[in-house]
C-alpha cells in the first residue's frame, strides 16, 4: 500500500516537473485556459466562447473556457491574478473589475485586488445600455423623467440588477450628470429588474440593446436613453447621452481580455497578435452577429485608453454614490 | 380550443421529428446522469451543459436542454431516495421521507413513485400551459416583492412543522439555516455580511455545499459511526414496484401538489422552489397520521415531488409567454436562445410558433421518455443498495465531492461541504432535525430581500402590505394561523377541563 | 452515556456561541431602523431570536431528560464504530475528506481521488486489494474522463499537466 502511494507521487511529480519548463518565443505550445469570472450563460461567457473558439485555429493549440463564478467576478478575477504569469491563464473580464475594487473601498473592505495587477489586451464588444420605462408609462421622453424628479426629489424609481451594478452605475451617472436623484431599488440580477418595471413596481430600469429590444417592438416597454456616444443599429431612434447633452454619463458593458501584469511583454504582444487575427476570422464575426452583439474591436494601447476613461467615470460615481442607504 | 390543437399538432411535428426526439432523448439521458450525480441539480446540470448544446440548430438546442432540466429533475430524486443527497433545495423534502422509505426496504416503490409523481404533475401542467399561459403570465406579474413578503410569511410559519422531533429544536434549527442565509454580500447595500473577508462566500454559503455536507456527508459519518451499517433490506423484485396502498396513498398528495406547484411556479422570481416544502408541510396537516412523516410516509414523498415537477414546468410560463427570464434556470434557457439568435419577447409565439409550440410538445415527450426510461432504471438504482456499504460510501463521498465543486469549480464550497458535514454528524447525534436549516436557508434572503425592496418602494410605509389585496390576503391569512396556533392549546385545555368538571 | 451527555452539552454551547457571533457581527454593519432595514437588522433579529430559542430549548431539557434511550440517534454507539482495519471509522473518513479536499487544486483531481479511495477501500475497510484498486480507478480516471470528455467539464489536473 505504501510502495504504490509513493511510486504514484513520485512519478506524478516527474512527470508534473518535466513538462513545466516553455519559452515565450513559441506561446503557445500548450492548451490556453481562459478564466471567465461568472457563470456559463452571461454576456461574458457568450463572447468569451467564440474567442476562444477563434483563438483555437489561429494557434492551434486548445483554448479552454473555465467558468470561475463568484463575488461579482472577484474569485475568477483574483484566480487569473494568482495564477503562473507565463500567459497561459488569461482573463475574459467586464466593467466589475473597476466597480468591485472601487466599491470594497467604499465601504470599508480591504480590497480582494487591484485593477492595476491587469494588463488589457484586447476588448471585444462595447454595448451601451438602453434606459426603459413601462409601455404605458406616462414619461415619454428622458426630460419629462429628469423633470418629474426635479419636481418631486426620489418621486421617480428604478430597479437595478445590484448594488454597484451594471444598471445601478449608468443610472446614478445619469441623474448626476441631469443634476435629480432617483429612487433605487435593487433587485437579484437584470431578468428581475426587468420584470420589475413590467410588473409596475417600479418605474425604471436600464438593459443591454440585444436583450430589450424584443421587449420594445411589442410595446411592452419603451426606450429613453442609450448611455453611448453613439446610436445603435438596434435601436436607431433612441438618444444618446451625448445627443441629450450629459456626457458624463457614458457608460458601457464591454468586455475586454485581460492578463496578469507579470506575464512578460513578449508573450502579451503574441496573444495580442493572436487575437488580431482571430477578431477577423469569418466564424467568429457570424457568431458574434447571430447574438446581435456588435464587434467593438480594440488592440491594447486603445483598449487600455478606453478603460482607463471609463474606469475614472466609474470610480467618481461609486464615490458619489458612497455607501448605500 | 382547435386553434391549439392545431398548434399543438405543428408542435409535435417539430418534436417528433427523428433529429429533434434524439437530441430530447440525449437530453434526457445526459440529464438523468447529471442529476444522479450527488450535488448536481438541474440549475448546475443545464447551465454546465448549456456549452454542448451550442452548435445545435435553436429548436433542437432548446428541447434538449429541456430534456437536460427534467432529467436532472428526476435524477435529483434518485440520490435523495438512495443515499439522503438532495440535488437542490427542493429535493430536500424528497429525502424527509424517501430515505426513510428506502432504509424500510421500499427504495423500489420510492423511486418509483418519484417518477410517476413527477410524470403525472408534469404532464397535467404541460397541458395547463399550453392552455392558458399568455393569459396568465400578464397577471402574474402583479406579484411583487410585497406579496412575496406575504408567501414567505406564511413559508416562514410552516418551517417549524417540519421538523419530526423537538418543537422548540426544529424552530432553532430553522432560526440557525435564516441566518446562516445572512451570509454573503447583501444584494442591495453590497456589505458584506459574515464573510469573514473571504472572497469566495461573497455569494454565500451555497445551498448545494450545505445540503450534501448536512445531509449526506453527515449521513456518511452516522452511518460509519453506529455498529450496525444501515441494513438497507434488498429489495426483492416484488418489492420493486408500489404496492396497490401506496399508489393510492399517494393518488391525492400527488394531484393537490400539482395544483399547489403549478399555481407557486407561475409567481416570477425563485417561488418555485419552496412549492415542494409547502406541499410537504400541507400534506403533514391534512394527514390523519402525521407522526408517520418523516418515518417514510408515502404522502410526504408523492406530494413534494408533483409540486415540484408543476412548478418547474410552470416557472417556464413567464419565459414562454412574456419572454422574461423570470427566475434563475429559465434564464439561462433565454440566453440559450440569444446564444442563437432568437431574442425572445412576448411575440415568441407569433413569431417562432415551431419553436414555441415544438418546445411544449417536447415537454410532453420528455415527461413521457423519462417515466419509460426511470421505471425500468428503477431496479437498476435500487441493486446499486446491494452494494456492500463499505465499498458504497467511499464511491459516495467522492461523488459528493465531485458534484460540489464542479458546480462553479470552488474549492470554498468543498470546504463548506466539509464544515457542514461535521455540523451535520454532531448535530444529529445530539437530535437535532437538519431539514429546517436548510429550507430556512434558502428562504432567508428570499424574505429578507423583498421586506427590504418593499419597504423602499413605499418610502418605508407599512400600507403596501395593506393596499395591495394579494399580500394583504397572505400576511392575513398567515395572521390567522398564528391566531390559530395559539388558541389550539389554549382551547384543548379548556375542553380537558370542561370534560373534567363533566366527570 | 456521559459522553453523549458531554457532546450534546458542547453542541448546545456552539449553537449559542454561533448565535452570538451574529449578534455581535450585525453591529458592525448598518442597523438602520425597522421601517428602512439596513443590511445589519434582519442578522441582528435573527441571532436574538436563536439565541431566546436557544435559552427555550435548554429549559425545555432540563425540565425533560436529554436522552431518552429511544429517540436518540444511534443510542448504541460509542462515537466512533472501529473498521475490519481496528481504525476508528468517523475520524478516519473525516481525515480522507478532508485532505482530499486540500490537495483537490494543488495535486489534482485524479491522484487526490484515488490515493483518497484506496485508503477508505483498502486502508480502512481492509477490502481485497483488486477490488480496491478496480473501484479507485473508475472513481479517480473514470468520473475525470466522464467529466471532462462527456460533460465537458473540466476538474483540477494539478500535478498532472502533462494529461492530454
Amino acid at each position: 500500500m505504501q510502495k504504490i502511494v509513493t511510486c504514484l507521487i513520485a512519478g506524478i511529480a516527474v512527470a508534473g516537473l518535466a513538462v513545466t519548463t516553455s519559452r515565450a518565443d513559441d506561446y503557445p505550445t500548450k492548451p490556453v485556459t481562459f478564466i471567465v469570472p461568472f457563470p456559463p450563460g452571461g454576456l461574458v461567457d457568450f463572447t468569451a466562447r467564440p474567442v476562444a473558439a477563434a483563438l483555437e485555429r489561429v494557434w492551434k493549440q486548445p483554448a479552454v473556457i473555465a467558468n470561475r463564478p463568484g463575488a461579482g467576478g472577484g474569485v475568477g478575477i483574483v484566480a487569473a491574478g494568482t495564477a503562473r504569469p507565463d500567459g497561459y491563464t488569461l482573463l475574459f473580464a467586464h466593467p466589475s473589475i473597476t466597480s468591485v475594487p472601487a466599491s470594497d473601498v467604499v465601504l470599508g473592505r480591504k480590497p480582494s485586488f487591484d485593477r492595476e495587477q491587469y494588463v488589457p489586451i484586447a476588448r471585444f464588444v462595447a454595448d451601451p445600455l438602453i434606459l426603459v420605462v413601462k409601455g404605458d408609462s406616462p414619461f415619454k421622453t428622458f426630460k419629462d423623467v429628469v423633470d418629474a424628479a426635479r419636481k418631486e426629489p426620489g418621486s421617480v424609481s428604478y430597479s437595478s440588477s445590484g448594488a454597484y451594478g451594471a444598471v445601478h452605475l449608468p443610472f446614478e451617472m445619469a441623474a448626476h450628470a441631469a443634476g435629480v436623484k432617483f429612487k433605487h431599488v435593487a433587485y437579484t440580477g437584470g431578468g428581475p429588474a426587468l420584470t420589475a418595471v413590467l410588473g409596475n413596481h417600479v418605474q425604471m430600469t436600464m438593459g443591454s440593446p440585444s436583450v430589450l429590444a424584443p421587449q420594445i417592438k411589442s410595446g411592452a416597454i419603451r426606450p429613453l436613453l442609450n448611455t453611448g456616444a453613439k446610436r445603435v443599429a438596434l435601436l436607431p431612434d433612441v438618444p444618446t447621452v451625448y445627443d441629450l447633452g450629459y456626457k458624463d454619463a457614458e457608460f458601457y458593458l464591454w468586455v475586454g481580455l485581460f492578463g496578469s501584469a507579470k506575464i512578460p511583454a513578449e508573450t502579451i504582444a503574441k496573444v495580442r497578435d493572436g487575437v488580431a487575427k482571430a477578431v477577423k476570422d469569418p466564424e467568429f464575426i457570424q457568431q458574434l452577429q447571430k447574438m446581435q452583439l456588435p464587434v467593438e474591436y480594440q488592440d491594447g494601447p486603445d483598449f487600455d485608453k478606453f478603460w482607463k476613461a471609463d474606469a475614472e467615470r466609474i470610480e467618481a460615481a461609486i464615490k458619489r454614490i458612497g455607501k448605500v442607504e | 380550443m382547435s386553434a391549439i390543437l392545431h398548434d399543438l399538432a405543428l408542435g409535435f411535428s417539430v418534436a417528433l421529428t427523428p433529429s429533434v426526439l434524439i437530441y430530447s432523448l440525449v437530453g434526457c439521458i445526459v440529464g438523468t446522469l447529471v442529476g444522479v450525480l450527488p450535488g448536481l441539480g438541474p440549475l448546475a446540470g443545464i447551465s454546465l451543459l448549456l456549452p454542448m448544446t451550442l452548435g445545435l440548430p435553436p429548436t433542437t438546442a432548446i428541447v434538449m436542454l429541456a430534456g437536460i432540466y427534467y432529467g436532472a429533475m428526476y435524477g435529483g430524486s434518485t440520490t435523495s431516495i438512495l443515499m439522503r443527497i438532495p440535488g437542490e433545495s427542493a429535493s430536500v423534502v424528497t429525502c424527509l421521507d424517501g430515505y426513510e422509505m428506502a432504509r424500510k426496504g421500499r427504495a423500489g416503490p420510492a423511486l418509483a413513485i418519484a417518477a410517476i409523481g413527477s410524470f403525472v404533475a408534469g404532464t397535467i401542467s404541460v397541458v395547463a400551459l399550453s392552455l392558458v399561459a399568455p393569459q396568465i403570465a400578464r397577471y402574474a406579474l402583479n406579484f411583487g416583492p410585497a406579496e412575496y413578503v406575504g408567501l414567505l410569511t406564511l413559508a416562514l410559519l410552516l418551517l417549524a412543522q417540519l421538523g419530526s422531533g423537538s418543537k422548540v429544536r426544529s424552530l432553532v434549527m430553522s432560526l440557525l439555516g435564516l441566518a446562516l442565509g445572512m451570509i454573503g454580500i447583501d444584494p442591495l447595500t453590497g456589505y458584506a455580511r459574515f464573510t469573514l473577508g473571504i472572497p469566495a462566500l461573497a455569494d454565500g454559503l451555497g445551498i448545494v455545499p450545505l445540503a450534501v455536507g448536512l445531509f449526506g456527508i453527515s449521513e456518511i459519518l452516522l452511518s460509519a459511526g453506529t455498529r450496525n451499517v444501515p441494513k438497507v433490506a434488498a429489495p426483492r423484485l416484488r418489492d420493486l414496484y408500489p404496492s396497490r396502498a401506496e399508489l393510492s396513498a399517494s393518488t391525492m398528495p400527488c394531484l393537490r401538489g400539482t395544483v399547489l406547484g403549478f399555481v407557486i411556479g407561475l409567481i416570477p422570481g425563485s417561488a418555485h422552489i419552496i412549492s415542494s416544502f409547502i406541499s410537504y408541510a400541507l400534506e403533514r396537516k391534512l394527514s390523519r397520521t402525521p407522526e408517520r412523516f418523516g418515518k417514510g410516509a408515502v404522502e410526504g414523498l408523492a406530494g413534494p415531488e408533483s409540486a415540484n415537477n408543476a412548478a418547474a414546468v410552470s416557472a417556464f410560463v413567464p419565459m414562454l409567454a412574456l419572454g422574461l427570464p423570470a427566475g434563475a434556470i429559465p434564464a439561462v434557457m433565454l440566453a440559450a436562445l440569444m446564444a442563437h439568435g432568437i431574442s425572445p419577447g412576448p411575440r415568441l409565439i407569433q413569431e417562432q410558433p415551431q419553436l414555441y409550440w415544438g418546445f411544449v410538445a417536447s415537454m410532453y415527450v420528455g415527461n413521457l421518455v423519462l417515466l419509460l426510461l426511470n421505471l425500468p432504471l428503477v431496479s437498476l438504482f435500487v441493486s446499486v443498495l446491494r452494494i456492500p456499504y463499505a465499498i458504497l460510501y467511499p464511491i459516495v463521498t467522492t461523488m459528493c465531492v465531485v458534484g460540489v465543486y464542479s458546480i462553479s469549480s470552488s474549492v470554498t464550497d468543498l470546504w463548506i461541504m466539509f464544515a457542514a458535514g461535521i455540523a451535520g454528524y454532531f448535530l444529529r447525534r445530539a437530535n437535532y432535525d437538519v431539514a429546517p436549516v436548510v429550507l430556512g436557508f434558502v428562504l432567508a434572503p428570499m424574505f429578507e430581500v423583498s421586506l427590504r425592496q418593499a419597504l423602499t418602494i413605499s418610502s418605508g410605509s407599512l400600507w403596501i402590505f395593506i393596499e395591495r389585496p394579494i399580500a394583504a390576503t397572505l400576511l392575513g391569512t398567515a395572521f390567522v394561523l398564528v391566531l390559530l396556533s395559539l388558541w389550539m392549546p389554549i382551547s384543548r385545555r379548556l375542553e380537558l377541563r370542561r370534560t373534567k368538571a363533566g366527570d | 452515556m456521559l459522553r453523549r451527555l458531554m457532546e450534546a452539552r458542547a453542541v448546545a454551547a456552539s449553537l449559542v456561541v454561533v448565535a452570538l457571533i451574529f449578534v455581535a457581527g450585525s453591529f458592525a454593519i448598518p442597523i438602520g431602523t425597522l421601517l428602512a432595514p439596513g443590511p445589519g437588522l434582519v442578522p441582528l433579529i435573527l441571532g436574538c431570536a436563536m439565541l431566546a430559542a436557544m435559552a427555550a430549548s435548554i429549559a425545555v431539557d432540563r425540565l425533560k431528560p436529554l436522552f431518552d434511550e429511544e429517540t436518540a440517534s444511534g443510542a448504541d454507539d460509542t462515537g466512533g464504530q472501529e473498521s475490519r482495519a481496528g481504525l476508528p471509522r468517523v475520524p478516519v473518513i473525516l481525515a480522507v475528506i478532508g485532505l482530499t479536499v486540500l490537495g483537490f487544486e494543488p495535486v489534482g483531481f485524479v491522484p487526490t481521488i484515488f490515493i483518497g479511495s484506496l485508503t477508505l477501500l483498502y486502508g480502512l475497510e481492509r477490502r481485497s486489494l483488486l477490488i480496491s484498486l478496480a473501484v479507485s480507478i473508475i472513481l479517480s480516471v473514470g468520473l475525470f474522463l466522464l467529466f471532462e470528455r462527456v460533460l465537458y467539464i473540466s476538474l483540477p489536473r494539478g500535478l498532472m499537466e502533462f494529461w492530454p
